[in-house]
């Protein structure tokens, strides 16, 4: 989510009851020999506003699951969720009179800042990469889709190159032999090929005809051979993994030298299919930067979630001792 | 048929929010987990019967030994009371906690279970800041506040009071404002000590001028030997003996052990106070009470007539009186003034009539040796002494009143509203480099506060330091176009106590009162210690027989 004036209303609320806070706090620390302590009044209405900001925030995560009720517009959740989330921190601080107190309130501390800190890291994320995801990944898909798009990509892939070949090929067999599971998750039907060679000669040909049709035969053949080649040495491989940073179509030049290779070994006719090859490859590597940037989007998540879960179970056990004794 | 594409509609799967993918998967799985530990955790802990996460915090210093036994303070009783009790209630209920331990201690009383600063539940009420005359122990003592001491706290918790006692008492004492006591942006408000403002209520006659500098001493007891400040002035922790007490009289090296614990038990042995001036440990050496070369005394030493009451030595006297006169061959002394013997009858034995007038007399001659002004009374050099002398030859020890020494009132404490440890100031000494020409140097640091003790004629000078002598160092550190000065703490409780009202007589072991130690009780001791269990009997009759 990006940080603009929408935020406004609630940053500005946000000061107010934070420097509303303050003001209780300073008063009473004036008017007494020492900081108000969170057993006092004061220290106990902080707490429980604290919490209740704490709380407000964690139902985020509820409130995605529960998107079909009318409990206002998610952007105003999630704003609620940053500003308030990071409002509580202060306002904690506040109630405890910045000290961390026994164990359990030390470690209640620790994870609200730890929470707090990855949440800031995280809107700072949210604020900045979907404009640099744009950007580098003109071709973006749905992240939980990716793996799909992928399986679709390898079949198309082995589909343009199967067109060229002969049914018996055996390196095609092969090769559909390792689609078999990903032709199964994509639903795709079995590639279709071409029957025989793609140069036909006529019965009562003459000799140089027969003779010029075997030349160009061969070099069909000899471009399939290396379409084959390249297709089972780089572009299979690349498409089963290219979140990997190692094969050479990882890299865009690395792949434009690699592709202006094997462009000129292979039979004019098959162009068409090479450039379909250069084309997937293309998507797969913005599909693997997208897989990276999705991470780091959303990695801090991996922290921030069970840190808010302890938390929320720690603050209840806290609220009870704390009246308790 | 070429490979056509599937279109881009049926590329995708468009229920995929309704699978799980596996990174929701793992986020619902790390949230659990963090769930599952933190719940897992507070169960193990409550299994296990342990309350210390549950603390608010690291217990202070003098109660680290409660950090697991929360119940110790946290009663029952205590228990949500912030649900069904008032802060009174609830503040009340957690001072019994502190009572149980401190009740003895603290000199709380009943009423307010808090002491209140011996202030009345009325003063307290008309306060404005004594919001709560059943104050909780803990609106002063955070504890759960850190490994600290609970009764070094803020300065504000006194000065919420003391910085305008007006509306508190218009009788009051005390100074009516008081915000600061070391020097910050202005200086401290904090009043001389009134122990400064009238004299000495000490009644011995005594000069330091004349003790502590060798030329003007005119007697020749102990001749060219100066005098240290620590000759007569030493805390209670001290175990070294005194240069010119009695023991010295004696030829001994110190007075035995039995003496010597029992003057200590007298002084507080935290070394905080001054140990009391006593005549044998530091008088009796100069100041001797030999009467010997004048009359029949055997005491201890021989010839002294005991330091003690009037009443014990007029008996004293009339007992050796006695023994001089069952002792036919003994002379009296050749200046003695006494009267000759009565003459024996018949039967070679003084008659008992005889013997009582000539005692009664006789003693009275002594006693006017000891106590007349005009006779230079041997007791009138240091005591002040109402005594009338009945006119000689007809008056009798039986019917003339006893002389009345005045009590000697030296303070056995000073400064009655605060505390004060010399123990803590011995480091003033090495501090000090230059010490006045006359004064040793290991009195420096004591002459470094008491300037006047060298050049003081007169008991009635007060020789404390000043307020402004004690912001030297207990004030902010700041530089006074100089060193550095200032950096010890100057707060409240440094020297003041809150609960305990202030007591004239430091603390002791054993007898409190502060009641003196005779020569009797001294050198009762001393021969217990030479002779031992065995010899106690005898050695008590020789100490009754032989002292006056």
């Amino acid at each position: 989510m990006r940080i603009d004036a929408t935020h406004r209303g609630w940053a500005v609320a946000s000061l107010v009851i934070l420097a509303v806070c303050t003001l209780a706090y300073v008063a009473a620390d004036s008017s007494a020999p020492g900081p108000p302590q969170g057993d006092s009044w004061l220290g106990l209405a902080l707490g429980a506003l604290g919490t209740a900001f704490i709380a407000f925030a964690a139902l985020l995560g509820a409130r995605r699951r529960a998107l079909l009720l009318r409990l206002g517009p998610m952007s105003a959740w999630l704003r609620g969720h940053l500003w308030l989330g990071l409002l509580s921190l202060p306002v904690i601080l506040l109630h405890g009179a910045f000290q961390f107190g026994g164990t359990l309130t030390t470690v209640l501390m620790c994870l609200l800042i730890a929470i707090v800190v990855s949440g800031v890291y995280g809107a700072i994320l949210q604020h900045a990469m979907p404009r640099l995801i744009t950007t580098a990944v003109p071709q973006e898909t749905t992240y939980e889709q990716i793996e799909r798009r992928l399986a679709e990509m390898r079949v198309q892939a082995l589909a343009v190159v199967a067109e060229h070949c002969p049914p018996d090929t055996p390196e095609i067999a092969q090769f559909k032999q390792e689609l078999s599971e990903t032709l199964r998750l994509t639903g795709e039907e079995q590639p279709e090929f071409r029957k025989g060679p793609a140069v036909k000669v006529a019965a009562d040909a003459d000799e140089a005809a027969k003779a010029a049709a075997a030349e160009q035969t061969a070099a069909i053949e000899k471009g399939l051979a290396a379409l084959l080649r390249f297709y089972g040495g780089q572009v299979a491989p690349f498409l089963r993994n290219c979140r990997s940073r190692r094969p050479a179509l990882a890299s865009a030049v690395r792949a434009s030298i690699a592709f202006d290779a094997v462009r000129t070994d292979i039979h004019p006719g098959m162009e068409p299919a090479l450039r379909t090859l250069e084309e997937l490859c293309g998507e797969a590597r913005q599909k693997a930067r997208q897989i990276r940037l999705h991470r780091v989007l959303h990695g801090w998540l991996l922290l921030h979630i069970p840190l808010t879960t302890a938390l929320l179970v720690l603050t209840a056990v806290h609220m009870v001792m704390a009246l308790y004794y | 048929m070429p490979y056509k594409p599937k279109p881009l509609w049926d590329r995708f799967n468009l229920f995929y929010a309704l699978r799980v993918h596996r990174e929701r998967l793992l986020k619902r799985a790390l949230a659990a987990g963090g769930a599952l530990l933190a719940a897992g955790w507070m169960i193990a802990t409550l299994v296990r019967g342990d309350e210390r996460p549950f603390s608010s915090g690291p217990m202070s210093i003098g109660h680290a030994m409660l950090a697991d036994n929360c119940a110790a303070c946290h009663t029952q009783a205590t228990h949500f009371a912030r649900f069904w009790k008032s802060d009174a209630d609830k503040a009340h209920t957690l001072n019994d906690g502190c009572l149980s331990c401190h009740g003895w201690t603290i000199g709380h009383d009943t009423e307010t279970r808090s002491a209140w600063h011996q202030l009345s539940a009325p003063h307290a009420a008309s306060h404005p800041d004594a919001r709560e005359p059943r104050a909780a122990c803990s609106s002063c003592h955070a504890e759960h506040a850190g490994f600290v001491r609970l009764t070094e706290m803020d300065d504000r918790h006194c000065t919420s009071c003391h910085a305008d006692l007006r509306p508190l008492d218009a009788g009051s004492p005390f100074a009516r404002s008081i915000t600061q006591f070391g020097k910050r942006k202005r200086n401290g408000d904090h009043p001389d000590f009134a122990a400064l403002s009238r004299p000495d209520p000490g009644r011995l006659r005594f000069s330091h001028d004349t003790h502590m500098d060798v030329a003007k001493r005119p007697f020749p007891g102990i001749p060219g030997e100066p005098l240290s400040c620590d000759d007569c002035h030493r805390a209670g922790d001290s175990q070294r003996p005194w240069r010119f007490g009695l023991a010295r009289v004696l030829g001994v090296e110190r007075l035995p052990h039995e003496l010597a614990s029992a003057g200590a038990d007298e002084v507080d042995k935290s070394g905080a106070f001054m140990q009391p001036i006593r005549y044998e440990l530091h008088c009796a050496a100069c100041h001797k009470l030999d009467v010997g070369s004048l009359y029949p005394i055997r005491g201890t030493p021989d010839g002294w007539v005991a330091h003690s009451t009037p009443g014990e030595i007029r008996s004293g006297i009339i007992g050796q009186l006695l023994r001089f006169l069952r002792e036919p061959g003994e002379q009296t002394p050749p200046e003695s003034d006494l009267e000759p013997r009565p003459a024996p009858g018949a039967d070679g034995k003084v008659d008992t009539a005889d013997e009582l007038r000539y005692i009664a007399r006789n003693a009275v001659t002594i006693e006017r040796r000891l106590y007349d002004v005009a006779g230079g009374g041997l007791c009138t050099k240091c005591h002040a002494v109402d005594y009338r002398p009945p006119p000689r030859q007809t008056s009798s020890a039986f019917e003339t009143p006893l002389a009345v020494i005045a009590p000697t009132s030296i303070p056995r404490r000073w400064f009655l509203h605060g505390s004060f440890s010399h123990a803590r100031h011995k480091t003033v000494g090495p501090l000090v480099k230059a010490a006045p020409e006359p004064v040793a140097a290991a009195a420096a640091g004591c002459i470094h506060c008491h300037p006047g003790a060298t050049t003081s004629r007169q008991s009635a000078d007060v020789l404390l330091p000043n307020v402004d002598a004690c912001r030297g160092c207990h004030a902010p550190a700041h530089h006074a176009g100089g060193p550095l000065l200032g950096g010890v703490s100057d707060r409240c409780v440094y020297c003041h106590t809150f609960h305990r009202p202030p007591s004239q007589e430091p603390r002791t072991s054993r007898d409190p009162s502060g009641a003196g130690l005779s020569s009797a009780r001294l050198l009762a001791a001393e021969s217990q210690g030479k002779g031992g269990p065995a010899r106690e009997s005898e050695a008590a009759a020789t100490t009754q027989g032989a002292l006056p």
